[in-house]
């Protein structure tokens, strides 16, 4: 009968373990994000614990290491363990569909931050960068500083996140109108740094000659940056990035890159945390889709930012 | 005989149990869609038809909620922040928001780029013939919300087909303009409420028509 008792006990903790907390307890908030490897996502993780830890919440932070599997444990865990919600950046826009789904199924709300999903009934609400908006602007500057003519290569970012053709399509949308320019390499290097220099180093080596690189994010600037550095080739080839980060920003201010594109991870983060702070009070009626707007900051407005956003007055 | 009875209920009920705790683990550890819902999610939009419908009969339809652009011209001179709160739109939240104007005028100056029309007095204005891009024509109206849509990239490939549409459609009626013609127009302009400018600005025309000589003598009565 022993036996029985442990099976029946097995059974008791497969069932009870997804219990939620209770009402009189502090109310946790699993902040689930797809790289702890990039300062950006660091910034963006911190930021957003730091404001729901203001709100009253205990907060507790996943990294899924850009991998969906993964990404499915944190979320199934959090699940398991009654968090109450769920700020969430996720690793793929099509892949992270379904963990996003299990959350919400299980009533737990998810506020997707920067990345975004292919649904807008899987999280509650998804706070996002403009970035297409933002690259048509890059695009503009960058058609202007090659002076509409040379070859250029661009480095892309993940290929299943949205990110990276938001930005891509972007940038495209306004240098694609100026047949002189014409783009000799296209390659990803999956937003890391270390991938970009790599994938630079052989562009380098089948277009020398080439003047500038777009990159869909400022590790992968710096990343193309330091090949550009080791060819000799960093007077030739004006480089633009896209996040705001803090390398970033102190390479544009002293000219090593062209440009980036300001996003605001403290703003997304604060954000979300708010939206869940409301959600706990009662709201259920948040915009699906929110759109936060891009600075593109150059060497001519750089003295009013500072890494991933604005100087304060 | 009693006694190997009990044994193999009990071996009977353990594999039972067994049994119970194995589906619940591979109940837990799979997920379940209907084929439908999956089929429902990707259906794709017809992004074609959404850009024609908005170009060729929202827009139409929604002209008289437009701003004129001598109006606009008045509002941000008395009170920019006014202006943009009355006649802006943008999806997201920043400096930079879109006008979507209606304005008549006599060309002054044209190239391969751009036409410049002025109204009386007042600065001319210039309105783009070879480069649309951007997001003004999407977002000026207000008409198209981002929640509509399942993804982002959707909501930005429907930018780039409304922009060709113009391209395609639209900017060839400008072809024959010459210095001295009059014209009318609809347009999307985007404005920095930091920075206002709006004889900087270019307009991408979502309209663009030849004015008559009676259409323009009743055009200079309502410019007045």
């Amino acid at each position: 009968m022993n036996h029985l008792k442990v099976w029946a006990l097995l059974l008791l903790l497969c069932f009870g373990c997804g219990g939620r907390n209770k009402d009189n307890q502090k109310k946790q908030i699993a902040i689930v994000v797809s790289t702890l490897n990039n300062p950006w996502f660091v910034f963006l993780a911190e930021s957003a614990a730091e404001k729901a830890q203001a709100l009253g919440y205990t907060t507790k932070i996943f990294d899924s290491q850009n991998n969906t599997a993964l990404e499915t444990d944190h979320l199934e865990n959090a699940i398991a363990a009654g968090f109450d919600a769920i700020l969430f950046n996720p690793t793929d826009a099509e892949g992270s569909v379904v963990n996003a789904t299990k959350a919400m199924e299980a009533n737990i709300p998810v506020f997707c931050m920067d990345r975004e999903i292919n649904s807008r009934s899987a999280a509650t609400s998804q706070i996002l960068s403009d970035s297409y908006a933002a690259c048509v602007q890059l695009g503009e500057l960058f058609a202007n500083d090659l002076e509409r003519r040379g070859n250029y290569a661009e480095i892309l970012g993940i290929v299943s996140d949205n990110n990276t053709w938001n930005r891509s399509k972007g940038f495209h949308s306004v240098v694609d109108n100026f047949p002189n320019l014409k783009m000799v390499a296209q390659q990803s290097a999956d937003f890391d740094r270390n991938k970009a220099m790599e994938v630079m180093e052989s562009i380098l080596q089948g277009h020398p000659d080439i003047k500038g690189v777009f990159c869909g994010n400022d590790a992968m600037a710096m990343g193309a940056y330091q090949a550009t550095v080791a060819a000799g080739k960093q007077d030739q080839i004006k480089i633009y990035g896209f996040d705001g980060a803090e390398d970033a920003v102190h390479a544009v201010a002293d000219g090593r890159i062209q440009a980036t594109a300001m996003q605001f991870p403290k703003v997304i983060a604060e954000k979300a945390a708010k939206f869940a702070d409301a959600y706990f009070k009662g709201e259920r009626t948040f915009r699906k889709k929110l759109p936060i707007a891009v600075d593109v900051v150059t060497q001519e407005n750089i003295n009013q930012y500072i890494a991933y956003g604005k100087k304060t007055k | 005989m009693a006694k190997k009875l009990s044994n193999m209920m009990k071996r009977g009920l353990k594999y039972i149990f067994m049994a119970l705790i194995g589906a619940t683990l591979i109940y837990h550890s799979v997920y379940f869609k209907s084929l439908q819902r999956v089929k429902a999610s990707v259906k794709e939009l017809n992004i074609d038809s959404y850009a024609k419908n908005y170009l060729f009969k929202l827009i139409p339809n929604a002209k008289s909620e437009f701003v004129d652009i001598t109006l606009l011209r008045r509002a941000l001179v008395e009170n920019a922040s006014q202006a943009f709160a009355s006649y802006s739109h943008a999806v997201s939240d920043g400096d930079l928001r879109y006008f979507m104007v209606t304005g008549a005028g006599v060309v002054v100056q044209t190239d391969s780029d751009y036409i410049w029309s002025r109204s009386d007095t007042k600065p001319a204005v210039k309105l783009a013939t070879k480069y649309i891009y951007g997001t003004a024509a999407r977002d000026a109206a207000g008409l198209i919300a981002v929640d509509s849509f399942d993804n982002t990239m959707v909501f930005n490939e429907l930018s780039e087909k409304i922009n060709e549409l113009v391209r395609k459609e639209i900017v060839p009626i400008s072809e024959n303009f010459k210095p001295g013609d009059s014209l009318r127009f609809t347009g999307a302009l985007g404005l920095s409420t930091k920075a206002p400018q709006l004889t900087e600005a270019t307009i991408i025309p979502l309209q663009l028509e030849r004015l008559e000589a009676n259409d323009k003598k009743d055009q200079d009565v309502r410019d007045r």
